[in-house]
């Protein structure tokens, strides 16, 4: 399945230097977007896989990864435009969920 | 001999644990499934969430391994229903009955509350060793090296999909490749429909009565915009050309409602390009909302698409509009 969304879009980062090679980020990447090279280290191999989930930046031990995650469904991100204030889907609250 | 009685010991402790912890089947009642369905059409969600707590399967010791998971029904249930034959505790943590993705992404399956959990359930003097799985979708909430700091134990991240669980135990609690990606094939598109069909009728119904009164081609024409944004455009989704999710379901629904109004041609010609421009948009904003149930969407491209289409979006409905009522006020005179 042709399952890449928008290009060159993806707000993920990587610093090479800060990488201490324990692979966490690896194990909770569900995109396949990263991979280790033949240093041990790891690298970006498909960027615009990435859904911006933030789970690597989350297990990254030294802030080696950033990302801009948040919640992604449209009907948030409309709301909080219209509203003000971080976008929110409304799931927790009463009422149906994405 | 020293070690033999701590380790009974423990084993007693545990034993009085059980009193305190709760017995979970691995086999899923009918009820269970009439619940699983009537979640999957967004009935009833706040009343199905579950107890927080520690929960036992089969028959687990001070040894067996730990599973976190959500207190949304579905998600403790796929778990529980494929730890057949496996001995195990389950933490249920309190994600407000949120499954464990979305809960993931809001944080409240998350660091915090594991680690509360944890705590609040004394998981040390139920079992010996120090690890917990969490499922590998709620690791955008959780922190493995804080929950080390701040707790002790070790986050092991489980398979994607709670099918995989039995063969993750089997090779020593590591997941393959395989296990760690996440797919979107049409079933898991598929299930999803019912639930967004459901979300809109509170404003499909009562306009529909309107509309069956007023005007059958327009009853038409926006049953058909609903189709085409809801049901259509998420099974077609990897074969309709753009990448775009405002895009996909604007083709598709400027591509169902020409056929329709092929059909309704006595409409009139002001008409049938107000209902084009008009259903077409409801089609293009309903498989937008789409995206928030995607597997492969992120919060950047769904923010570029509003910032790109939604002006367009908006036009394309209000002209739709302006140009129905001039053919109304028209047919009037």
């Amino acid at each position: 399945m042709n399952d890449i969304y928008l290009k060159n879009i993806v707000t993920l980062e990587l610093d090479k230097e800060k990488c201490i090679k324990c692979g966490m980020c690896l194990n909770v990447c569900p995109r396949e977007v990263l991979a280790k090279n033949i240093d041990n280290k790891v690298t970006i191999i498909s960027k615009d896989k990435c859904i911006e989930c933030g789970a690597c930046a989350k297990n990254c031990p030294v802030s080696a990864i950033t990302v801009n995650s948040g919640v992604g469904c449209a009907y948030a991100i409309i709301k909080s435009k219209i509203l003000g204030g971080e976008p929110n889907c409304g799931c927790s609250e009463k009422g149906g969920c994405c | 001999m020293l070690i033999n009685n701590k380790q009974l010991e423990k084993k007693k402790l545990s034993n009085l644990f059980l009193n305190t912890t709760q017995h979970a089947s691995t086999k899923l009642s009918f009820s269970d499934r009439i619940k699983h369905f009537s979640l999957r059409l967004g009935i009833n969600r706040e009343k199905t969430a579950i107890n927080t707590g520690i929960y036992s399967v089969g028959n687990p010791s001070t040894i067996s391994p730990v599973f976190v998971s959500a207190n949304y029904l579905m998600s403790f249930n796929y778990l529980r229903s494929s730890l057949n034959n496996v001995d195990a505790w389950i933490m249920v943590i309190d994600t407000k009955g949120i499954n464990v993705w979305c809960a993931a992404g809001k944080g409240t399956f998350g660091t915090e509350e594991i680690a509360r959990c944890i705590n609040k359930f004394n998981l040390s003097k139920i079992i010996d060793h120090k690890n917990i799985i969490v499922p590998q979708l709620g690791a955008s909430g959780v922190s493995s090296f804080e929950i080390k700091k701040l707790t002790g134990f070790t986050v092991i991240y489980g398979p994607v999909e709670s099918k995989d669980i039995q063969q993750f135990i089997n090779a020593s609690y590591k997941a393959t490749k395989e296990m760690r990606k996440i797919n979107f094939d049409l079933w898991d598109r598929v299930i999803l429909i019912p639930v967004e069909i459901i979300q809109t009728l509170k404003y499909l119904i009562p306009v529909s009565i309107l509309l069956y009164f007023t005007s059958t081609p327009l009853l038409y024409g926006l049953l058909f915009s609903v189709f085409s944004g809801l049901i259509i455009t998420p099974i077609l989704l990897p074969y309709i050309p753009f990448r775009s999710f405002i895009l996909k379901g604007w083709f598709i629904g400027l591509l169902v409602e020409s056929i329709l109004f092929a059909y309704f041609n006595n409409f009139g010609v002001f008409g049938i390009i107000g209902s084009l421009l008009l259903f077409s948009a409801i089609s293009s904003y309903l498989a937008f909302n789409f995206t928030g149930c995607t597997t492969f969407t992120s919060p950047s491209g769904v923010q570029k698409e509003l910032e790109m289409y939604i002006k367009p979006l908006i036009y394309s409905a209000g002209a739709g509009l302006i140009i129905i009522c001039f053919h109304f006020v028209r047919s009037l005179i």
